[in-house]
């Protein structure tokens, strides 16, 4: 009993750590484009130029434009961005832009498919990189239930 | 006490078997060593093409071709959901189609394309498997559905990219399947190497699948395949030649009945990928492994002058703390190995870093042009495709 509570508390302390580091990375990556991730409850970051069965859900459902939901672009093409912004017709005001491929180079984002973070008081509590799911769906009724 | 002569004659051959060995091991050693008879050399003959908002200078898809003596460049812009088709000596747009993803004119979502002439363009849609006919004007003149063999085994086709292109080899389409051995954590098992055919041929004509006989190279089996990329090309003796990301070799057939292992001559010491499985979990650490491992992208046969362009993504040994794997990964640094047509080295070419994207280049009759379109050449612009002639030269 006692082993499983060091097993537990040592597996706790993993968790959090690595999420906290994630945490110092995500802001130092929103704070670089002037923004700060404590106004924000949910940031997707999607490669722009991944596949578009991949990031067309998350696209899709950014239209819905939730208080504290924040969408990044990530691409080095400026032709990636305008293409996206014109057939999706989204609120430039509202999208961040990140052409420094910063997110990726960071580990942020796979070069594929979008990457939620769910964050609590600015610190990240749960992390859903689509990459490796299968249920994109799922993920974005996950995103709703936080946002409510 | 032996007398001095004696002595002198002992030493003497002591003396003459080291340098033999010497000799013998020196002369090993040089065998080692390919010298380079031929180069790559840049002349300063280019092509320069302005492109519009929805073309790209950066495709993994593009195929060169000639039709009543002009050359012509088609290029999938997959983002845009376009193919472009370039006059090259003319220097301008010829003709592009816009593919929709609904309505009668549709196509799968994801697909490759090979054009089997300048009026018709084969396009394989990969969800929902299909090969659909096109004509000048784009529109769809014939479907062929490919979901099943005629043994009911389902057809698992990969990406179409680079060298994993489709070909056209009378009028016999030739696609790449996937490798995967999920159900055994990426271990290529002799079951799975069994159900693991090379390539599915799919008669153009009358739609019948043949998967060929020929399957994995057994030296595969009890390798973790996870993340295994490979590539191939045609000769013109209708032969394949095919490599395989974890193999240091090439692997040539000309009956799809058996292969031919052949090791690739350069002097370049390849450090490949294995073992990608335990990276899975973890993004950055994936991406970084994949940077520092060499990777041959694509196999180029040069018909006009019988030899071969082996494309080498190089790894990169020192990773910065933030490695910009977006650039990294689309504008690989690397080098060309030349092989003769009986796959014997002519030449190792390394190319300047930061100049030349190595996931675009064409063999025509005047040589090699690779793109000058690396995102971090002060020149790039994404305005513009641009491509520099490189003729192969005796050194």
């Amino acid at each position: 009993m006692k082993l499983f509570a060091v097993y537990f508390l040592l597996i706790l302390f993993t968790f959090n750590c690595k999420n906290d580091i994630k945490t110092k990375d995500l802001d130092y990556f929103i704070h670089s484009y002037g923004a700060d991730i404590k106004d924000y409850r949910v940031i997707c970051i999607v490669p722009a130029d991944g596949c578009s069965s991949c990031i067309d859900p998350s696209l899709d459902y950014s239209l819905k434009y939730k208080n504290g939901f924040l969408l990044v672009l990530s691409s080095i093409y400026k032709k990636s961005f305008n293409e996206i912004l014109n057939s999706k017709k989204l609120d430039t005001a509202k999208v961040m832009l990140d052409p420094n491929n910063l997110s990726v180079s960071m580990g942020l984002v796979s070069i594929v498919s979008p990457c939620y973070y769910f964050l609590r008081d600015g610190k990240i509590v749960k992390i859903a990189d689509m990459i490796y799911s299968t249920d994109k769906f799922g993920i974005l009724k996950e995103v709703d239930l936080f946002l409510k | 006490m032996q007398p001095l002569f004696k002595t002198n004659l002992k030493m003497k051959i002591k003396l003459v078997i080291s340098f033999l060995i010497y000799l013998f091991l020196f002369g090993c050693r040089q065998e080692d060593t390919y010298k380079d008879k031929f180069t790559l050399k840049t002349s300063s003959e280019s092509i320069s093409i302005k492109i519009d908002s929805s073309s790209t200078n950066l495709s993994f898809r593009i195929q060169y071709l000639t039709s009543n003596n002009t050359n012509y460049l088609a290029v999938l812009a997959r983002k845009f959901n376009s193919l472009a088709i370039y006059n090259l000596d003319k220097k301008e747009l010829y003709n592009k189609f816009e593919f929709k993803n609904k309505g009668p004119n549709s196509l799968s979502t994801s697909y490759g394309f090979v054009m089997k002439s300048i009026d018709t363009t084969i396009v394989v849609g990969f969800y929902p498997k299909v090969i659909y006919f096109l004509n000048n004007n784009g529109e769809i003149i014939k479907k062929l559905p490919y979901e099943k063999d005629s043994d009911e085994r389902l057809i698992n086709p990969s990406w179409a990219n680079l060298g994993y292109r489709p070909i056209i080899l009378n009028n016999t389409l030739y696609i790449f399947p996937d490798f995967r051995a999920d159900e055994s954590d990426g271990i290529l098992t002799s079951i799975n190497q069994m159900n693991s055919p090379v390539d599915i041929a799919i008669n153009l004509n009358t739609g019948k699948i043949k998967v060929p006989s020929l399957k994995l190279p057994e030296e595969l089996i009890g390798k973790d395949i996870t993340g295994m990329t490979a590539c191939r090309t045609l000769n013109n003796k209708n032969c394949f030649i095919y490599h395989f990301s974890i193999i240091n070799g090439l692997f040539v057939t000309c009956d799809f009945v058996s292969f031919k292992k052949v090791a690739i001559e350069t002097n370049y010491e390849f450090k490949l990928r294995e073992n990608q499985g335990r990276n899975h979990s973890d993004l950055k650490k994936a991406l970084s492994y994949i940077l520092t491992r060499d990777e041959i992208i694509d196999i180029h046969f040069d018909s006009y002058r019988e030899c071969y362009y082996l494309v080498v993504f190089k790894r990169t040994d020192e990773l910065g703390k933030n490695p910009d794997f977006r650039s990294e990964l689309l504008y690989p640094k690397g080098f060309i190995i030349i092989l003769d047509k009986n796959l014997r080295h002519m030449g190792d070419v390394f190319l300047p870093d930061n100049t030349y994207s190595l996931k675009m280049m064409f063999v025509t009759p005047q040589g090699l042009y690779i793109s000058e379109d690396h995102i971090n050449n002060p020149t790039f612009s994404e305005d513009y495709m641009r491509f520099r002639l490189f003729t192969l030269e005796r050194l």
